[in-house]
């Protein structure tokens, strides 16, 4: 197999991987080395699903002991296998880095012969890259389930984030489809990094390992687990754990063999309000536990926001001149930058509704939620009516085959590199 | 109606805006673009004089800070042919409630110039991540863009710092202008009439496998072209070699 299909294999196997974020990283340039980072991160291309390219992401190898049932390279899927040695991964970083192709490296590797020996491989790839090639970019290193303590713990030395995918919402759900992989053998070496990113950041100011933290993956809709339990995880994880990011990937089928997995692509509606209700919690104050009901799900047809918001109708509306920063938060349609400027602004003088509409908050929502100087622009204040109003204007369209989807339009940056 | 037409640099942009004050207090606006001067106007052109610009960039510091000022020129890189008319109404504001306007984010003046300046600064953060350089046989790294505003030195510290052990070239070519690192020192010059580039062995294998890398990556059942248009608009796509 030549270089270029060792290269176009090894990505095939990385590329469910949703992670490519490149923010979060303390390292600044210096003379005769190559690289630094960028705290925002920056997204050096898009590919035609509409996804950020910030990272090479790739695995070094799709070798694999592990017969997860959900994933391409598990062991009994007939395809093709490589591996790239950790001279031919650096020369293939550095030379796409030099280009601006990307802000650095994601790798990632299949388990081969056993945890240990997997981390060894790619901590000796990432030492090289740091030392021999001179490497000040961004590393994003998966750390290996089972892996041994001290080989976690050098590997942090050498990267800027590491995570480990927690897969399956539940033990249950790991049990039944990743039946190789342990609970404890995911979520100890998390407490580990989160231990360490703890002590590094938060306690010495100017420490080295993991400046950008950890994040982690759910696969969604690949078991039952609903979105309360998803959510309820994410939150702990958020509050233990310190992660930067829970990323939640949608199950495609990539084997056909196995009754035990959907045969049909999970709705995309559903991992977007997951990804909606995230935001309200790590950035806009909100509790998982207020957003929904234990063992329910979130409404597809309405954002996760507005029917917070629409459940909780007796604390609307607020008048925009004198709601507390938090409460603004709140608001169906206003966001973290323009809460801000709302609060900011005030300061000035009285802030009326043309001034909101310059201000481009989302009227069309915010609306029924607020008063400016004293005035209601709603056309009502019933919450069941505005609930119907605001299905209406709902952009999340059923996906038949989950392809195709235009609701993409009103989402953030999160599934781009710069977050 | 008064209108100042200022040369067409910050230095007579700032000049322009000195005059303002001093000797045309009765101009109404300060505008480089012809379409905005009729017949009827009484159009004075004001020419350019580093000291006089030198007093009206102290003047932005006194009242509102290194930041104010620093926003303002790099507003000015904006290629919006009404620049100068909104940055104008934006100055008189900050001359009037100082470091408030930094902050006066409901108020018009402020917003239309906010926009302004976020076009430029946007852009430019874009294009950190979307400039493409291609190695040469000589070892120096190349890149050609253009984009809708005048970026170029607001991407230089950028690149100087990531990549100061290569040789590189940024080429504005919708605006002729380029800055060369040699690995010591940054020089800006206007673009010669053709650049001969001729590549590295190198570049052609990496080149070929970045092309493929961005192709293999995308996931095909989730196939979203509305969304990678809105992330990453047509009208750059001419300088990346993976389109």
């Amino acid at each position: 197999m030549d270089f270029e299909e060792k290269v176009r294999v090894l990505t095939e196997g990385a590329k469910y991987d949703v992670s490519c974020s490149s923010s979060g990283g303390k390292t600044s340039a210096k003379a005769g080395y190559v690289g630094n980072t960028a705290t925002g991160g920056i997204c050096h291309s898009f590919t035609s699903d509409g996804r950020c390219i910030s990272l090479l992401k790739i695995l070094l190898s799709n070798h694999c002991i592990y017969d997860c049932l959900y994933c391409a390279n598990r062991r009994s899927n007939d395809i093709p296998r490589a591996r790239l040695t950790p001279d031919e991964l650096c020369r293939l970083t550095i030379n796409f880095y030099r280009r601006n192709y990307i802000e650095g490296l994601f790798l990632s590797c299949a388990v081969e012969a056993s945890p240990d020996r997997t981390m060894e491989k790619l901590i000796e790839t990432v030492e090289l890259l740091r030392t021999k090639y001179k490497f000040r970019g961004y590393i994003h290193l998966k750390a290996i389930p089972g892996a041994d303590k001290s080989l976690i713990d050098r590997a942090a030395a050498f990267a800027d984030r590491m995570s480990l995918n927690i897969e399956l919402p539940s033990e249950g759900s790991l049990k039944l489809l990743a039946p190789q992989k342990k609970k404890d053998a995911i979520l100890l070496p998390m407490r580990q990094l989160a231990e360490t990113y703890i002590h590094d950041q938060l306690e010495k100011p100017r420490a080295k390992k993991i400046p950008a933290g950890q994040t982690t993956q759910m696969i969604i809709g690949a078991s039952p687990d609903t979105d309360a339990r998803i959510l309820r995880l994410s939150q702990g994880l958020y509050d233990n754990f310190r992660l930067k990011r829970v990323y939640y990937s949608s199950y495609v089928p990539v084997n056909t063999d196995n009754s035990l997995l959907p045969m049909v692509p999970s709705d995309l509606r559903r991992e977007h309000r997951l990804y909606e209700a995230d935001f309200l919690i790590r950035l806009y104050g909100f509790k998982a536990e207020e957003l929904l009901p234990a063992d329910t799900n979130l409404s597809l047809d309405i954002d996760v926001k507005s029917d917070w918001a629409l459940n909780n109708y007796g604390l609307f509306p607020l008048e925009i001149n004198k709601a507390s920063y938090e409460m603004l938060l709140r608001v169906p349609g206003i966001g973290v930058r323009n809460a801000y400027r709302i609060a900011e602004a005030r300061r000035h003088g009285k802030i009326t509704f043309e001034s909101l509409k310059k201000m481009r908050v989302v009227l069309k929502r915010a609306k029924y939620f607020i008063t400016a100087d004293g005035k209601f622009y709603g056309d009502n204040e019933n919450p069941e009516r505005i609930r119907n109003i605001l299905k209406g204007h709902n952009l999340l369209k059923p996906s038949v085959k989950s392809t195709q989807l235009s609701f993409f339009d009103t989402l953030p940056s999160y599934i781009t590199g710069e977050l | 109606m008064k209108i100042l037409i200022p040369s067409p640099n910050l230095v007579g942009f700032l000049t322009a805006v000195y005059h303002a004050y001093y000797s045309h207090r009765d101009a109404e606006k300060i505008s480089a673009n012809p379409e905005a001067v009729t017949l009827f106007d009484d159009a004075v052109s004001t020419g350019e004089d580093v000291g006089l610009a030198r007093k009206v960039r102290e003047g932005i510091i006194i009242k509102a800070g290194e930041e104010a000022y620093d926003e303002v020129a790099a507003a000015y890189l904006s290629g919006d042919k009404n620049k100068e008319e909104i940055i104008f109404r934006y100055l008189r504001l900050l001359f009037k409630r100082g470091r408030d306007v930094l902050t006066m984010y409901s108020d018009p003046v402020v917003i239309e110039f906010r926009d302004l300046l976020n076009k430029v600064t946007n852009e430019a953060h874009r294009f950190k991540g979307f400039l493409r350089f291609m190695e040469t046989q000589e070892g120096v790294f190349y890149s050609y863009f253009g984009g809708d505003n005048d970026i170029i030195e607001l991407l230089v510290p950028h690149f100087r710092a990531r990549f100061n052990d290569q040789k590189f070239v940024l080429h504005d070519i919708k605006r002729g202008k380029i800055a060369l690192w040699d690995g010591r020192k940054i020089y800006f010059m206007p673009a010669p009439e053709t650049v001969n580039v001729t590549l590295s062995e190198n570049e052609i294998l990496f080149g070929a496998l970045w092309k493929e890398y961005h192709k293999n990556v995308a996931i095909s059942e989730r196939e979203n072209k509305k969304l990678q248009r809105q992330f990453l608009p047509k009208k750059y796509r001419w300088f990346m070699n993976e389109f």
